[in-house]
């Protein structure tokens, strides 16, 4: 039971972050589908980026 | 695709996660003997060798490497994210470094109250199964991204492994002196920038410039890793943070 709480909490990342980081990943696919082609890299980049950042200051271990 | 990359990248997070298998095959093989220690591992290393043997070739195999892309990616960033911010916590004083001999004396502590056999087999398959899944992940993800990147990934993976297990046999202690949150940093910023390579190569995301971006990509997240660690650290020392008076 042990192991599988582990691999468990290995996978959901413990923390509800993670999954908010996929979702926002997902937002940023969308958001940066809105903008002009020449642009969507860098709002996608910057978006993901945004999300390690705020991931990192706001969650405490 | 540079599969000398790939092979980089899982050979440093074969290291760090074998590094903290050996401490409990260790503890293991302290207590109930090397017989105990060595079956949990081999199981576990079966287990994973059949992961890896079954989801690789499959995944290699698919056709759509676009839509692979947009699984494989995203895994890579929730990955990347996960080692790069516990990093950056423990560069910061938030989250405490790990400590091998520490986390040693305790798993023999524990398997020293509890003698069974059996108890010693699970601990061991526990440890290096747990901490094999997430290069076995690794391995497959790359796998199936990257062309002809199977034995690259799977090389790194097990010359890390023989590495660290040989000295660990060798020395008969745990191995206190690797640099495991450099190592957890530079394999988080590898998955990451990874992942956000490889998300929008599966949204149809066009890449400014092509296959280089990749290392752009990686020198923005060490920058905003960096910056990270400069404020946080700041912001940790000032008295305000600290509860004292101004």
């Amino acid at each position: 039971m042990k192991a599988l709480r582990e691999i468990h909490d290995f996978v959901a990342g413990s923390s509800i972050i993670a999954p908010a980081g996929l979702a926002i990943a997902i937002i940023a696919a969308l958001a940066s589908a809105a903008v002009p082609p020449i642009w969507r890299a860098g709002v996608f980049t910057v978006l993901l980026l945004g999300t390690f950042v705020a991931a990192t200051v706001f969650e405490h271990p | 695709m540079n599969v000398w990359l790939l092979a980089g990248t899982t050979f440093l997070a074969s290291t760090v996660e074998c590094v903290e298998a050996a401490t409990i095959v260790l503890a293991v093989s302290v207590t109930q003997g090397w017989r105990t220690a060595l079956a949990g591992s081999a199981w576990a290393l079966v287990v994973l060798g059949a992961i890896v043997g079954v989801f690789g070739p499959l995944l290699v195999n698919a056709q759509a490497v676009h839509r692979l892309e947009l699984v494989v990616g995203p895994f890579l960033v929730l990955f990347g994210m996960t080692w790069l911010r516990k990093a950056v916590w423990r560069y910061t004083g938030r989250k405490a470094l790990h400590d091998e001999q520490a986390a040693f004396d305790k798993e023999v502590a524990k398997l020293r109250s509890q003698q069974e056999r059996r108890v010693g087999f699970a601990t061991a398959f526990q440890g290096v199964f747990v901490e094999g899944l997430e290069v076995a992940v690794i391995v497959v993800t790359f796998a199936a991204t990257v062309p002809h990147a199977l034995a690259y990934s799977i090389g790194g993976a097990l010359v890390a492994a023989l590495a660290v297990f040989g000295i660990a046999a060798a020395l008969h202690a745990p191995l206190t002196r690797v640099p495991e949150n450099a190592l957890k940093s530079i394999v988080g910023v590898m998955l990451f920038s990874l992942g956000v390579y490889w998300t929008g190569e599966g949204l149809g995301i066009a890449w400014w410039a092509g296959d280089a971006t990749l290392f752009e990509l990686i020198a923005c997240v060490i920058v905003f890793a960096s910056l990270l660690i400069f404020v946080l650290k700041k912001a940790s020392a000032t008295p305000a943070a600290q509860g004292e008076p101004q």
